[in-house]
């Protein structure tokens, strides 16, 4: 049973049982103090935070605790900003108000924004997080020798990579080349990512609608099953309408009443 | 057609109510229902709508008491279309309402969802309050009938109408939310983006405490805390760190997950940094905040950010 349907059926209890409720007593149109009204509503509204709050404290699911957390910002960034108008404004309301009270109302002002400020929202946690990576980006690997201790390994030969002009010319082309194939690897890199991010997309859009998908299966099994059941149904009641014995009875019958028909007609002629 | 459509009212008005000549108590509501729908559909294709909303009326009426919610919220939806083209959008706020409920009520949550979706998307741009309640509605009704497969459509329209009326704390917490409802549906690439479309809104909004207060709950969550994502938004904040502009254009112009982003928060990504915050408090308070907090200064870290957040809020009022 979702939420909806117990809100639904509390308000048919409650509107069947309405005239046993104690009658509701009516706030007074007029009060003396206008601020202290808004200050307990203020002080209502920033109780609900707190249990809020602490509820979040209890939270397992960290990505829960996330959207918790950006909740209870937000309602206090409207508390600060409307409830704190709405307070000032009313600080110089109501009868009798002299320098005194409007002082104390300035203090209890200043004391609920502190209050506000104090809800606990993510803002104290411990160490800053930082992605890190796994790896070490840019870690040459040292090169491997096979083979590294024979005479008739090139690398333990005198004079084997010593440089000729040859072999600079021939650096310097590689050099080149490998730069060249830098950019192109680059390019094809944000290509990949682009694809990378597309199919992630179709995957997780064909990944949502699974679900979807099974109900509408589920449905029309069900359709599928009340059509089967009103088509043996019709044909049940067809069969009792009409089977072919009563037609034959209806005929025999017929062709019985108009032979009495005839002779008596025949008899009066 | 509209003298037709008057006859049947009539027919049908003189079948709901009891009469001794055809030997009738109740109203005979399942004769009158199809006449009420056909009398409707003529007042609408004649081009007479204040008729044809009250002949929709009726007919919704007596569809209710014939148990069908769906034919209904059918007709209700009719009706808020009619009163859109009539330009009365407090009513169509309303009768929007009304069908959601009829479809709750005849259990088809979806369709209720998705009617206040429309209804939202419909009041967008003439009356932003009630479509945002519509919204909200919406994304109640899948959350705790919870189809949350059929909510992603209503949660991006959301998030791209908060953005655009630039209820920025709003927009941030709906976007929270798509976080959640994705990691429930194990999809971890519209979680990440989620939580890093939530960061870049801060820093539009120039709220750097509050970014930075995001990125560290979204950073908790496992799924988030090695993906490229986290590094882009990692190295966005270091940009606004050094206080630099070119450095943040430059980077939203290399780093492609940004622009994979959805297209209203890509948008505001690529125009960054706003011009319109300030850029020096956002990286002093960041200076603060990044570096590893020894243990005596803690508590004087937490009231200086405190202190500096204060002055950001009056700033922003």
């Amino acid at each position: 049973m979702s939420i909806y349907d117990l809100i639904q059926r509390t308000n048919i209890i409650l509107k069947k049982y309405e005239k046993y409720d104690a009658p509701i007593k009516t706030r007074g149109a007029k009060t003396d103090d206008p601020f202290m009204e808004e200050y307990q509503e203020v002080e209502a509204e920033l109780e609900k935070l707190l249990e809020a709050a602490s509820d979040v404290a209890l939270e397992q699911n960290r990505a829960l605790v996330a959207a918790k957390n950006a909740e209870i910002r937000r309602a206090k960034n409207v508390l600060l900003t409307e409830a704190v108008q709405a307070l000032e404004k009313k600080v110089k309301k109501g009868k009798g108000v002299n320098k005194q009270i409007i002082a104390d109302r300035q203090q209890k002002i200043k004391e609920m924004i502190e209050k506000i400020y104090a809800v606990p929202d993510g803002m104290s946690m411990a160490a800053s997080r930082r992605p890190t990576r796994n790896y070490q980006k840019g870690k040459k690997a040292e090169a491997v020798y096979i083979n590294g201790e024979f005479e008739s390994n090139p690398a333990n030969q005198d004079g084997y990579y010593a440089h000729t002009e040859a072999t600079q010319a021939f650096e310097k082309e590689w050099a080149e080349a490998k730069k060249k194939q830098d950019q192109q690897l680059d390019r094809i890199e944000a290509g990949v990512v682009t694809l990378g991010d597309m199919a992630r997309n179709i995957g997780e859009e064909v990944d949502r609608q699974n679900p979807i998908i099974d109900d509408i299966e589920q449905q029309m099994d069900k359709v599928t099953n009340n059509l089967k059941t009103n088509n043996q149904k019709l044909s049940g009641v067809l069969k009792n309408m009409r089977s072919s014995r009563n037609f034959c009875v209806d005929i025999i019958l017929i062709t019985v009443l108009l032979a009495i028909g005839a002779y008596i007609y025949a008899m009066f002629m | 057609m509209e003298k037709e459509a008057k006859e049947l009212m009539k027919k049908a008005k003189g079948l709901t109510v009891p009469s001794l000549l055809e030997f009738r108590i109740k109203p005979d509501w399942e004769a009158a229902a199809p006449l009420l729908d056909k009398a409707a559909l003529l007042y609408k294709q004649a081009g007479n709508l204040e008729k044809a909303v009250e002949a929709y009326e009726r007919a919704a009426y007596a569809q209710e008491r014939l148990g069908s919610q769906w034919h209904s919220g059918k007709h209700y939806e009719v009706i808020a279309e009619l009163c859109r083209k009539l330009e009365q959008p407090e009513r169509v706020g309303h009768y929007f309402k009304l069908a959601a409920d009829a479809y709750m009520q005849c259990g088809k949550p979806t369709t209720a969802g998705e009617c206040l979706f429309r209804g939202a998307r419909v009041l967008e741009d003439v009356d932003a309050d009630t479509a945002l309640k519509l919204y909200y509605d919406s994304l109640d009704v899948y959350e705790s009938s919870e189809k949350d497969a059929y909510s992603v459509d209503a949660f991006r329209h959301a998030i791209a109408f908060l953005l655009r009326q630039e209820l920025w704390a709003d927009a941030v917490e709906v976007q929270m939310r798509f976080g959640v409802v994705s990691e429930k549906n194990n999809a971890r690439h519209s979680q990440n983006k989620a939580y890093l479309g939530a960061v870049v809104t801060w820093l539009w909004a120039g709220d750097a405490e509050k970014a930075w207060m995001t990125f560290q709950d979204a950073m908790a969550v496992d799924a988030f805390a090695h993906t490229e994502e986290a590094f882009a938004a990692d190295a966005l904040f270091e940009a606004y760190r050094n206080n630099d502009t070119d450095a943040i254009q430059a980077l939203v112009k290399s780093k492609s997950q940004f622009k994979h982003l959805d297209h209203c928060v890509a948008k505001l990504v690529q125009r960054l940094p706003n011009p319109g915050c300030r850029m020096r408090r956002m990286a002093r308070k960041l200076k603060k905040l990044m570096v590893e907090p020894e243990e005596e200064d803690e508590g004087q870290e937490g009231e200086e950010g405190e202190g500096g957040g204060r002055h950001g809020e009056e700033d922003l009022l």
